[in-house]
């Protein structure tokens, strides 16, 4: 085969890089996304799902194997039975949490206006450089950019962009996502994320009543937010008197890497 | 380019962002991910040279920014420099050479986190940004090795060399 000229060839691919990208945020900056994304989700979607199950059936099988070390007998059928056993055990108790979550959705009040569809997460919060999730609903079940993801322990972020069949969520741990809040003592400020696991609540009054363990909700003042959801609890409240600047750290509620599923509000 | 490169590395970009997206999300190495559509990128390049390298990065990055959603531009020129750049460099070194898949995926890791720094300045605080990528390069550095293996048996026919 003839080789191309390199010149040539690394214009075209910039051409074409620079092309794709731009089709990117063109479509971003509509809530929506370009053509070639949506392609990519869609083909991604029918591996992802059996990855997920057959990854987690092996994690399973594999904590059994680890924490088997001591525990090597002289018959074999027996051997393989135990680590059958702990593989069923594990499957059982990841069951049993995620029936623990299902029950705890139930019981829930949901928060006012709209309506909540429960969707399933596709693709993790996989990258270090953003915190995003993608979930299997989209604008075809009446999800629109902006609207509210939740748990039952409490905020999870919030819907970006929206194709038919699926739509993008920034996670509240996101370094782009803010929400104003309140603490449980009435100090209002606004929780960002800071791409780490702890977030840190801002713009407080300097003087304001902010404890260690106090929690967090939504002070339902941004429009987006409705009030009174969980957020987090306060880790610890740092006092700098150089700019008279008070900021809380805040431990989300949501551990967002135990998710599965999640609620979302739409028609709001 | 070489005919020895084949449809089956497009299959393998797939698997492993399927997997990315999956299964390795769950796990972290001192406390960031692993890169799993980069380390496929370092590895084709120096398996299948610089045009399907080149290439491959392009879609590896174009990709890993969709699922990011974010830095679409920086993750697809990073990844693009860096299967061109390795795949230039395939000639350079011998296929027996274990130490080079780990050498050329510390400077991928590297050279990519320093494009994503240089493109979005101020989405980085610049000691987040050194100590992941002390981290990625030194976890990648390692873990490229068994994949690179992997690589080398599911891309290329059977061989003749330690990696294929």
């Amino acid at each position: 085969m003839k080789r191309p000229s390199p010149p040539i060839y690394i214009a075209v691919l910039l051409g074409l890089c620079a092309v794709l990208v731009a089709w990117h945020y063109a479509a971003r900056r509509n809530g929506g996304a370009s053509l070639p994304e949506s392609a990519a989700f869609l083909v991604l979607r029918g591996v992802q799902r059996p990855l997920l199950v057959v990854g987690d059936w092996f994690s399973d099988l594999g904590r059994t194997m680890l924490r088997r070390g001591g525990v090597i007998a002289e018959n074999e059928r027996l051997r393989g039975e135990v680590a059958d056993l702990r593989g069923q055990n594990q499957r059982l108790l990841r069951y049993r949490r995620d029936n623990d979550e299902l029950r705890k959705l139930l019981a829930m009040k949901p928060p006012k206006g709209g309506k909540a569809i429960a969707a399933d997460i596709t693709t993790l919060d996989a990258f270090d450089q953003a915190r995003q999730i993608h979930l299997n609903v989209g604008s075809a079940q009446g999800v629109k950019p902006k609207d509210v993801v939740f748990v039952a322990e409490g905020l999870v972020g919030q819907v970006i962009s929206v194709t038919p069949l699926d739509c993008t969520v920034l996670l509240l741990t996101d370094r782009a996502a803010r929400v104003g809040a309140v603490t449980q003592r009435g100090a209002r400020g606004v929780v960002q994320g800071t791409g780490e696991a702890v977030g840190k609540m801002a713009y407080l009054n300097f003087n304001a009543d902010v404890r260690e363990g106090d929690l967090v909700y939504t002070s339902g003042e941004s429009e987006i937010f409705p009030k009174g959801l969980i957020i987090g609890q306060v880790l610890k409240a740092r006092r700098d008197k150089g700019y008279s600047r008070l900021t809380a750290f805040i431990e989300p509620a949501v551990s967002f890497d135990r998710l599965s599923v999640v609620y979302v509000r739409v028609g709001a | 380019m070489q005919e020895r490169a084949t449809w089956r590395i497009w299959l393998a970009l797939l698997l492993a962002v399927a997997l990315q997206t999956t299964w390795l999300a769950r796990w972290r190495l001192f406390g960031a991910h692993v890169d799993l559509p980069l380390m496929t990128v370092i590895s084709v390049a120096l398996l299948a040279g610089w045009e399907i390298g080149a290439l491959y990065g392009l879609i590896a990055g174009l990709l890993t920014g969709y699922i990011v959603g974010a830095h679409v531009g920086a993750f697809a020129l990073s990844r693009l420099v860096v299967g061109g750049t390795l795949g230039a460099l395939e000639h350079r070194f011998s296929h027996d050479n274990p130490f080079a898949p780990p050498l050329c995926a510390a400077g991928a890791v590297a050279a990519s986190s320093l494009i994503l720094l240089v493109m979005s300045p101020t989405d980085f605080s610049l000691a987040w940004w050194a100590r992941h990528t002390l981290v990625s390069v030194g976890s990648h550095a390692l873990l490229i090795l068994p994949v690179h293996w992997l690589m080398a048996r599911f891309v290329l026919p059977p061989a003749r060399t330690m990696f294929t």
